[in-house]
């Protein structure tokens, strides 16, 4: 039996739930787009909305982990439309088979973080550099090619191929998982 | 088993959730954004009132029903904790919750009572074919309530079976009939003997029910109330006015009928325009406006002799042999292939990278339609570092049923689909396929595409019999919808939650599009002045319109494409903020680049000049740059 399908125990305090899955929550709404701010507050609602609710029942780890994903895919949805936006995203079935890949394992997505800090020691330096300058810094393309002495495109696919590779590196680290 | 002749869904790119989810774990190690440990806030405003005892639920080991299981123990808890939120703020949103609570609580129990009367008075004791959309729904309501008994893998393989049912009954339906597409296609006699109460279902009415199924699970999503159908008599009117089709009014209710009438001869003429209307590319409308004659007789012809296919493989390439136009190219793509390459001219597909839609493809396609039709002619392109490259033709488009055969250019299926979403375009307004490229487009649902591909299934078993398809759209729910009662053009104006909910209704086909108005791009130019730049202009400039008007914004880019004849409308929906550009557009380092682009996304190669000194003033008086470019795409 994998982590995933595991029993929770026999009596589940809130406090408990929320420590248990609230980095998936947060790292799920994340992955849906939400800057961290929105997470924050979506992540607090999904959790509100979940303890109010009087029907709700655990039935083992991973059904109240899909059951908070919903309700958070439903906030946000709920959000957008209250902005007017109409950025949706998949549907929660396909989103679900890529959080299975990445966060399924321990529910939080830690493991996958562990996984890309491995991964990150294979690049080269230079792609180390440009993803760092691009996640970190949030310098623009142009500005990582000069700093790297090569063009905008040349910029564009260093961190194109490095991406690649490390979600390719991360994505089997977590299958031999 | 899953049917061979059916594609894979186009939406479950593993590549692209992944490199979501590289970029939100990259964020988090180099962007300092980590996740938050959030329970003090959690635990403080649910247990805000702390007269009130705190539940708690016992976990129950069995997988026996819900009502059975929950078993609510009584604790006594207080937190010392900061809530995030003010106290008077968690207070009012507590009771408005409990408030809102009660009042969901009760609408829920009145509608399960009326589900549960319709669903006994419907009920047979026989199993039938639609007793799969049945289980679906009582399925997902249960899920809704709570995770259920079973595991959430086996959820989500129920849930996939499900849609592989639905659209296999579709599929195996389509092929029974495929032997004689002139007569109406009939259940097996097992089947009928199924359902006795009610008359037997046919493919036809079946695939109808099926998408009307998928969009109400569509707009249940999306959490949309439709608006109410238009009354018979005014949907017979529009249908008249806008596809010069007569109808009655008893066949809007009977689909069989409805096919029955659109066969007669007067009508098929008005079909045959309406599907010519549908797949010709706007932007070389004056060009093709002096052979539509000929071309619409060879349309007729083929469609008569069930080579509507082939014909339409020819036709589209021959065009762009003639003339190596991006219109006619992306018109092409979007008819043979159904995909969208209106930015692989110039770029790799920088959203999903799907290596489809890279540069190199868009031009080998290019090349491929070009010496299929016998233009030998080399075609050169461009990289983006100034490189120039020849393109290679890949293989000759001929039609087959292969899906992926990567030696065919056109798959029958894929070649339906596209036709399909011309169609529905052309008759609906609104896209079933997802166009990402555009800041103005309907939700994204697999249903959608289910929708779509149980069209194209129905074409290909019926030798693109046109006619049964444009019954379909006709009869779908998501045609002669009213508008909804607080509709208002000027919607771009407010922030009220309850016009943007329409809006996004209209947008997702749950209401009808609001009133079409014909305006030439001078009255467009003097309106945005008027309003947006508070320029006085004579009122005489602007003939029967009011300020409401102003801010109504083109559906796409299908201005003059609703109706075949020279009496185009311009069809609009209300154009509104959105509160951020796509990402690829506010990605573009220049305003310039940016007009540009949006120029290019209207099917222009250029901004004129008028419309590009107007832009520049808006930016001048500070206007948003999302309303900017809004306006320019509404003014081209």
């Amino acid at each position: 039996m994998t982590t995933a399908h595991r029993r929770v125990p026999t009596s589940l305090e809130p406090a408990e739930l929320i420590e248990r899955h609230q980095k998936g929550i947060w790292r799920y709404l994340r992955m849906l787009g939400c800057d961290a701010a929105t997470a924050d507050d979506l992540t607090q609602e999904t959790f509100l909305r979940v303890l109010r609710r009087s029907s709700f029942v655990q039935h083992s780890d991973a059904a109240t982990s899909e059951y908070l994903r919903r309700t958070a895919y439903n906030l946000l949805i709920s959000d957008h439309r209250k902005h007017g936006r109409m950025h949706l995203s998949d549907s929660p079935m396909v989103l679900d088979q890529a959080w299975q890949r990445w966060a399924g394992k321990d529910l939080c997505g830690d493991v996958a973080v562990d996984a890309l800090t491995q991964c990150m020691e294979r690049l080269t330096d230079r792609a180390k550099a440009a993803i760092e300058m691009r996640y970190a810094g949030n310098i623009p393309r142009a500005e990582i090619g000069a700093a790297l002495g090569i063009t905008d495109h040349g910029a564009r696919n260093i961190l194109q191929r490095a991406k690649a590779q490390l979600r390719e590196c991360v994505t089997e680290k977590l299958r031999l998982n | 088993m899953t049917d061979p002749a059916f594609p894979s869904d186009p939406l479950s790119d593993d590549d692209r959730l992944d490199d979501a989810w590289l970029d939100t774990l990259l964020c988090e190690r180099f962007g300092d954004e980590n996740p938050p440990d959030l329970s003090d806030q959690i635990l403080a405003e649910f247990y805000a009132a702390s007269s009130q005892p705190v539940t708690t639920y016992e976990t129950n080991s069995t997988e026996s029903s819900i009502a059975d299981e929950q078993q609510p123990s009584v604790v006594s808890r207080h937190v010392n904790a900061v809530p995030r939120r003010s106290v008077r703020q968690l207070t009012h949103r507590r009771d408005s919750r409990q408030k809102l609570g009660l009042i969901a609580a009760i609408t829920a129990i009145a509608v399960s009572t009326v589900i549960a009367l319709v669903w006994f008075r419907k009920s047979d004791p026989a199993p039938t074919r639609f007793s799969i959309d049945r289980g679906t729904e009582l399925a997902s309501a249960n899920e809704a309530r709570s995770p259920t008994s079973s595991t959430a893998s086996e959820r989500t393989a129920d849930r996939a079976s499900e849609d592989l049912q639905q659209l296999q009954g579709i599929s195996l339906l389509a092929k029974k009939t495929r032997s004689n597409p002139s007569t109406a296609p009939r259940v097996d006699s097992s089947e009928a003997q199924r359902d006795d109460s009610s008359p037997t279902p046919t493919g036809l009415t079946l695939a109808a029910n099926q998408n009307r199924k998928s969009l109400r699970d569509y707009w249940n999503r999306l959490d949309l109330e439709p608006t109410s159908k238009l009354p018979a008599d005014t949907l017979v009117d529009d249908i008249k006015d806008r596809f010069e089709i007569q109808i009655t009014k008893e066949s809007l209710r009977n689909l069989e009928q409805l096919v029955g009438e659109l066969r007669q001869s007067e009508n098929q003429a008005a079909i045959v325009r309406q599907v010519w209307g549908a797949i010709q590319s706007p932007a070389d409308q004056t060009k093709r406006d002096a052979d539509s004659g000929q071309r619409i007789a060879a349309m007729t012809q083929a469609l008569t002799d069930n080579s509507f296919d082939s014909w339409l493989v020819s036709s589209v390439t021959k065009d762009v042999a003639e003339k190596l136009d991006h219109h006619e190219l992306t018109r092409a793509a979007a008819l043979l292939q159904n995909r969208d390459l209106r930015c692989s001219r110039c770029h790799d597909d920088h959203i999903d990278q799907d290596p489809d839609e890279a540069q190199t493809n868009y031009w080998s396609f290019a090349a491929t339609l070009r010496e299929a039709a016998g233009n030998t002619n080399a075609v050169f392109y461009e990289l983006p570092d100034g490189r120039r490259k020849l393109a290679s033709a890949t293989a000759t488009p001929v039609i087959s049923d292969a899906v992926d055969n990567v030696n065919l250019s056109v798959s029958r299926q894929t070649l339906a689909q596209g036709l399909v979403d011309q169609l529905w375009h052309h008759v609906i307004g609104r896209p079933l396929s997802h166009r990402r490229f555009d800041w103005n487009h309907s939700p994204v649902d697999t249903r959608l595409t289910m929708i779509r591909n149980r069209l194209a299934m129905d074409l290909v078993a019926h030798q693109f019999d046109v006619t049964r398809t444009f019954a379909m759209i006709l009869s779908s729910d998501a045609f002669g919808r009213s508008q909804p009662k607080s509709f208002r053009d000027d919607i771009d104006l407010t922030s009220d939650d309850v016009l943007l909910a329409d809006a996004i209704r209209v947008d997702a086909m749950a209401a009808g599009r609001p009133t079409v108005v014909r305006l030439d791009r001078g009255p467009r130019l003097a309106l945005i002045r008027r309003t947006v730049l508070s320029v006085p202009t004579p009122s005489q400039s602007l003939p029967s319109l009011d300020d409401s008007s102003v801010l109504a914004q083109i559906a796409g880019n299908q201005s003059g494409r609703v109706n075949a004849t020279s009496k185009a409308k311009t069809s609009i929906v209300p154009g509104r903020v959105i509160g951020e550009l796509p990402t690829w557009i506010a990605d573009l380092e220049s305003a310039r680049q940016r007009d540009q682009h949006v120029g290019y996304l209207s099917g222009r190669l250029d901004v004129p000049k008028a419309v590009q000194q107007l832009v520049d003033e808006m930016r001048r008086n500070g206007v948003e740059e999302a309303i900017v470019l809004q306006r320019l795409s509404w003014m081209l």
